[in-house]
């Protein structure tokens, strides 16, 4: 049977839709939009209603990537229950949680950032706040011959930081010294803000090991968010808290 | 030079407004055109004559132009060459898509999974969600030495559709809280960052896990003091108010 041009086109179509479909299907289904995204949690997690707080959207290269790695950030809430997550889009494959695991709390959730600290929760009523995230020493020693673990804490340092209001939903906390990147809290860094506490004073070591060889520990920093109305009495007390991954570790 | 016949078909493909199909059409002429020289050289014409003849019979220039014109319509010559471009890239995609991601492993893995879905007992505890159904029963008790008792929970999931399914863990149960008569159980035995015991009554997810299209299954662990009696699962963190209750029968 010889197909006319109008019939090889259907066909053409039909076969292009079927691939696209079995593309799609092999990829896990990716969402490409934020809508998508939060559907995709959604339906991951078993919540429902999603509505987005915060979007932020950055990229990256490894030194062999013919394509960047797209990353966007979110947080969203659904009543009174917040979460935060990340997609990940390499060309056209896109990976939940590829950065960091899915959080959810209830009331408010608190995201760290490229040396920015993100507070949501429900904030209609405050005009102006303030958090303070405690950092402390932290050391634990691991030995491999009795395996046990030894933790040493010491000396703490409360950092403070105002916010900025964004939307009824959000405050925003700087807290990055600098310019950021190593230049802030690495090896080369002044060691003072939170963004080095948070890398430098979280650490593990492998009993005898040689200098120089030491494991980030992660560790729950207490996050304390003080609401204010507009003529600056307080309105409410968050007590929260923050893994120091969070607060150094970018993107 | 030109022969008449070139110039003949010259002014036919001018009149064709699609590009690419103007060299199949002048072939296709020149076949029909040389097979009627051949027929008049057969009957003991001279070839001059044979061919303006031939050329005559094929018409005027101009008329034919357009009628082809009319049948090889730009827009459906220029939808057709996408078409293929579009089937070819889709074609070459399906195939880096399956040899450089997990995509074949996948899609056989989980049709496999969808297809061997056991259909959840007739007395599992159950509730309705948004985007699915969410089912629970008592599996197995065991006993270890020292009074432990491990004590699962199953759970089906069935999904009205399959988008958002992680393609390891079906069911995403992180933020599940799974109580007993003596309270809720700790989602960890072990303190982080301490590494020490946190915890003696606690519950984890095991190994035993189906992940397919929208159905999947797994296996949760509850360690406790003794043995079990019944035990909730619920999801307060989500803002839903419901709770899935197992009961595990009395050993007689």
């Amino acid at each position: 049977m010889r197909l006319t041009r109008g019939q090889k086109t259907l066909r053409n179509a039909l076969l292009c839709i079927l691939l696209a479909a079995l593309v799609y299907a092999m990829l896990g289904f990716p969402p490409y939009t934020v809508r998508g995204m939060l559907d995709r949690v959604e339906r991951r997690y078993l919540l429902s209603d999603l509505e987005p707080v915060l979007v932020v959207r950055d990229s990256w290269r490894y030194s062999d990537d013919f394509l960047p790695h797209r990353v966007t950030y979110l947080i969203a809430r659904t009543g009174d229950t917040y979460v935060s997550t990340d997609f990940t889009r390499h060309g056209l494959e896109v990976r939940p949680e590829y950065r960091r695991n899915l959080k959810m709390s209830r009331s408010a959730l608190c995201l760290g950032l490229n040396g920015t600290l993100y507070v949501a929760g429900d904030f209609g009523e405050a005009a102006s706040a303030s958090v303070e995230v405690t950092a402390q020493r932290t050391t634990r020693m691991y030995d491999p011959e009795t395996e046990e673990y030894e933790l040493v804490v010491r000396d703490k340092k409360t950092f403070v930081y105002e916010g900025e209001k964004d939307g009824d939903a959000l405050f925003a906390f700087r807290y990055r010294e600098g310019t950021g990147g190593m230049g802030s809290w690495g090896a080369w860094g002044p060691y003072t803000g939170l963004e080095a506490a948070a890398y430098n004073w979280y650490s593990v070591y492998p009993k005898g090991a040689p200098d120089g060889v030491r494991g980030i520990l992660h560790g729950d920093l207490p996050v304390k968010v003080t609401l204010y109305d507009e003529a600056g009495g307080v309105l409410d007390t968050l007590e929260l808290s923050i893994d120091n991954y969070e607060l150094h570790s970018y993107p | 030079m030109r022969d008449a016949f070139q110039i003949w078909v010259d002014a036919v493909c001018e009149q064709v407004r699609f590009q690419p199909d103007r060299k199949g059409i002048a072939r296709e002429l020149r076949v029909h055109y040389e097979d009627h020289v051949r027929d008049l050289l057969r009957l003991g014409r001279d070839p001059a004559l044979a061919e303006e003849r031939a050329l005559e019979a094929m018409g005027n220039a101009q008329e034919v132009g357009r009628a082809l014109d009319n049948v090889h319509k730009p827009w459906l010559g220029w939808l057709w060459e996408a078409s293929r471009a579009l089937a070819l890239a889709l074609t070459v995609l399906a195939l880096v898509t399956l040899l450089w991601t997990a995509g074949l492993d996948s899609l056989v893995e989980r049709t496999i999974a969808e297809l061997t879905w056991e259909e959840p007992p007739a007395p599992a505890a159950r509730v309705e969600l948004e985007h699915g159904t969410l089912y629970a029963a008592p599996g197995d008790v065991t006993q270890e030495p020292g009074g432990r008792t491990r004590a699962e929970i199953r759970l089906w999931l069935q999904m009205r559709d399959p988008l958002g399914t992680d393609p390891y863990y079906g069911i995403k149960n992180w933020f599940f809280t799974y109580r007993d008569e003596h309270g809720e159980l700790s989602v960890q035995e072990t303190d982080p960052l301490t590494r020490t015991a946190a915890a003696s009554r606690y519950w984890r997810n095991t190994g035993v896990t189906r992940t397919g299209w929208t159905r999947h299954s797994q296996t949760v662990e509850l360690v406790l003091d003794g043995p079990p009696r019944w035990a909730e699962v619920s999801y307060p963190l989500s803002g839903q108010d419901w709770a899935l209750r197992v009961e595990w029968e009395a050993e007689s």
